[in-house]
């Protein structure tokens, strides 16, 4: 029973609305988290209506757990509703294509395993991979098929600091679109496979430029799964790069001036804690300015990607990001927002497209090579 | 100092209005009274407010008739700029050693005429009034009534401190311990013009051992400061606590009394309070600290009746409304036109332009997500424990609790205003969150207490 399990949260609750005034999908007037746990409160929450659209509209940031007085951590509650309601029958279409998807071809994209691999093969002169690495470079579905610039960059920006590193050849989805369904016992199994991959890869270190794969392997497997990577380190390029920076060395020059904002990704920032690599990065390339939003850091807003958001309601985490760009960057001038993670990134690329807008977006894997 | 009989003195620890209560109190049974606080003044907060709640009279009125009393009471001996070093015995006989710092000008000769501050040449922020532009010179009077009423000098400047900020003492061979007059400091040559010769920067510390059966601890609290960066305090300049305002709001205030915003000086149009502030998990007060909301409501009536035309906005989620006439104070804070809002906003984001600040928030009452825009926000800020409490209770060997008050013996009608130690008594915020009335009601069954052990 859920009221069972959350009944401190349900209880504790106040109902005071700092989580429903924070939460980026509130703001678009179709999903309200005090509402939801209002609902919990009254024992209402077996109803289909409910629970076939509320628990499917969150982003798992976990802004709330932040804002909340009583420190709540409301995105727990919600991905057991989601769990539950998949459990009861109820299945929304898009949230099942997902799984489809990653069940057939171990990638939430719907195409097959093989295309996830073939980026590095435009690049030209190719990416210098060392088969004796002990540093594996995971890529992630995100990166690799949608969104191949951040791969290339990353592949890049490791040759140019003389890192040396291997990739698996069929790297499979970590499962977080699994795990934020709450489908634990599928998501474990994928776990399993893929630690027993990376331990016949013989690395010592996994480096990742997806925010939600790093989340994904030093939070949510030890913790939720139950999956250890003993004796493997695993860290997200900011912290490579931004932990090996002196004075910039290795990295490129801004070719010219440019006045950057960094967007705190949920996973990496408020769910990690890694806020300052990735400044530290930025700040050490010449020619670089970065200039603050007002909310950052743990109280950073979502764009709207996370959670399975893009998934189930496309239009919404759009609006999202939208809003966040005309309320916090905006006002700010600047040429670009840099972030470090690829649904960020793909989320600000659309949004700003949609608004005309002249700002770029760019990964911070790139911006050494501008 | 004359010894007098141990058996009838009692120690009061704090002077602000539980402390002075109690003292004025022990003075009419008889008994000697040694009143000590580690400030240049008695009076404590209810010195500095500028109304009291739910009658909104003037606070200063209320209070400075009693300061007065106390200081010309034969039988209370004001010690002020005083610390509590160490407790010996037990009830009925506690040997108490005291420190009293130096405050370098001799309260007995001092004429309070001033001359010393006008050639003051160092200016420094207010201890209370910095955030609101509020200032004052090394040399200085704490507030208009202060009693003793006389002038204080900052340690900063007596210990040559504020050298590079154009102090005039600081950077001789010798220690000012070893002069007896001063040839370099302006307060000290301006004084001496006067004829009052009153500024003696060569003070000593004064260690004070008296005798006492019993102890009234009155330490009073502190208003929460909340993190920097929470709702915009500390970066944007026009976010304040109640605190702040209050001093906006009072005519012996850094602004006299006319309620403006700290970044421009003009008069806000829209003013906006969110109560519960320190009450969240990262700021760590677990307790409700009781005199916000009737605080606020007061804020609200007072800025109404300044002038009607401004808008004002109170976020809460839980009204506490609890004690005699409260409930009536806030629907009057309603009938002036203040809009009470249930929900408690998530960010408060500067328009850099202006200064004016947006609240986002959720009406609980329409579900909807709203923000609005204000030009002054005022956090209501709880009330937390002295932070020199730690330190007391560790002299006086009583327990505190897990919020840093003391604690009761055997709290909620076991034996209230009592320590674990017998003889030593408590009263006002050195227990836990208090009003006034309170505050006045415990200091004079404390006093009570105190006069019975034997």
């Amino acid at each position: 029973m859920i009221t069972d399990r959350f009944k401190e949260t349900i209880r504790r609750c106040a109902q005071c609305g700092t989580c429903t005034a924070g939460c980026p999908t509130s703001e678009q007037g179709v999903f309200n988290i005090r509402r939801m746990v209002r609902t919990l409160q009254l024992d209402l929450h077996e109803d289909k209506e409910f629970l076939a659209k509320i628990p499917w509209l969150c982003t798992l940031c976990e802004r709330c757990s932040v804002l909340c007085y009583e420190g709540l951590e409301i995105p727990k509650l919600v991905k057991a509703l989601r769990e539950h309601a998949l459990k009861n029958g109820v299945k929304p279409e898009k949230a099942m294509m997902l799984l489809e998807a990653i069940r057939r071809a171990e990638n939430p994209y719907t195409s097959k395993t093989r295309t996830k691999n073939t980026w590095h093969e435009s690049v030209p002169g190719g990416v210098r991979m060392s088969p004796n690495a002990d540093l594996l470079y995971w890529v992630g579905c995100t990166s690799a098929m949608m969104a191949p610039n951040i791969p290339k960059a990353a592949a890049g920006t490791l040759n140019n600091l003389g890192i040396e590193f291997k990739m698996l050849d069929n790297e499979p989805c970590c499962a977080e679109p699994l795990i934020c369904f709450g489908l634990l016992d599928e998501a474990a199994k994928i776990a399993s496979k893929i630690l027993q991959k990376v331990r016949q890869a013989k690395v010592k270190r996994i480096v990742t430029s997806c925010s939600g794969c790093y989340y994904t392997f030093t939070r949510t497997y030890p913790e939720v799964l139950g999956v250890k990577f003993t004796d493997i380190e695993i860290l997200h390029t900011s912290q490579l790069v931004g932990q090996g920076i002196k004075d910039g060395s290795g990295l490129a020059k801004a070719k010219k001036p440019l006045k950057v904002t960094y967007h705190d990704p949920c996973t990496l920032g408020r769910l990690s804690g890694i806020y300052d690599d990735p400044r530290k990065v930025i700040q050490a390339i010449e020619g670089v300015t970065l200039v603050e939003m007002p909310l950052i850091r743990e109280l950073a807003t979502c764009c709207g990607s996370g959670g399975g958001m893009w998934t189930y309601d496309y239009k919404t985490a759009l609006e999202i990001c939208a809003a966040k760009i005309n309320r916090e960057v905006v006002p700010l001038g600047v040429d670009a927002i840099v972030t470090s993670c690829p649904s960020c990134y793909l989320n600000f690329k659309r949004s700003l497209a949609k608004l005309k807008s002249s700002i770029k977006i760019y990964d911070l894997t790139e911006l050494g090579g501008l | 100092m004359n010894k007098p009989d141990s058996k009838n003195s009692i120690l009061v620890i704090g002077a602000g209005i539980a402390g002075i209560e109690a003292s004025l109190n022990l003075a009419a049974y008889g008994i000697k009274v040694y009143l000590v606080d580690d400030t240049p003044s008695i009076g404590g907060i209810m010195a500095r407010l500028d109304k009291t709640f739910p009658t909104n009279d003037c606070s200063i009125c209320i209070e400075a008739p009693k300061m007065y009393e106390v200081q010309k009471n034969a039988n209370i001996e004001v010690l002020t700029n005083c610390e509590v070093r160490r407790v010996d015995g037990a009830a009925g006989n506690f040997r108490v050693r005291l420190v009293q710092k130096g405050r370098f000008v001799d309260s007995a000769k001092c004429k309070g005429c001033g001359k010393c501050v006008e050639v003051c040449p160092v200016t420094v922020p207010d201890e209370m009034d910095a955030k609101i532009g509020g200032t004052r010179k090394l040399i200085y009077i704490p507030f208009p009534q202060s009693v003793p009423n006389s002038y204080a000098i900052d340690n900063r400047c007596r210990y040559g401190k504020s050298k590079n900020e154009g102090a005039c003492v600081g950077g001789c061979i010798i220690d000012c311990i070893q002069c007896r007059e001063c040839p370099i400091a302006k307060c000290v040559k301006a004084c001496k013009e006067e004829g009052a010769d009153a500024v003696m920067l060569w003070q000593k510390d004064n260690t004070i051992d008296i005798e006492v059966k019993s102890i009234i601890v009155a330490s009073g609290l502190e208003v929460f400061e909340p993190p920097t960066g929470f709702y915009g305090y500390g970066h944007y300049k026009n976010v304040i606590t109640h605190l702040q305002f209050e001093r906006l709001m009072n005519a012996g205030g850094p602004t006299q009394g006319d309620i403006v915003r700290p970044s421009d000086k003009s008069h806000p149009r829209k003013i906006a309070w969110i109560q519960c502030v320190g009450r969240e998990k990262s700021c760590g007060i677990p307790y409700c600290s009781k005199v916000c909301c009737m605080v606020a409501a007061k804020q609200n009536i007072i800025t109404k009746e300044h002038d009607e035309s401004v808008e004002t906005f109170v976020f809460y989620n839980n009204m506490k409304a609890y004690g005699k006439g409260f409930h009536e104070f806030y629907r009057r804070a309603m009938e002036l036109g203040a809009k009470y809002i249930k929900g408690k906003p998530s960010d408060v984001i500067e328009n850099s332009r202006t200064g004016s600040l947006a609240v986002r928030y959720e009406d609980i009452e329409t579900g909807e997500v709203n923000e609005i825009e204000v030009d002054l926000l005022v956090l209501s800020a709880g009330l937390v424990p002295n932070s020199r409490n730690k330190k007391l209770a560790k002299t006086l060997k009583v327990a505190m609790d897990e919020t840093g008050f003391f604690k009761e013996n055997g709290s909620f009608g076991g034996d209230p205003l009592e320590t674990c130690v017998k003889g030593i008594y408590l009263c006002g915020g050195a227990i836990g969150p208090a009003d006034i009335s309170e505050s006045v009601t415990q200091a004079i069954a404390a006093s009570l207490k105190a006069v019975l052990i034997k």
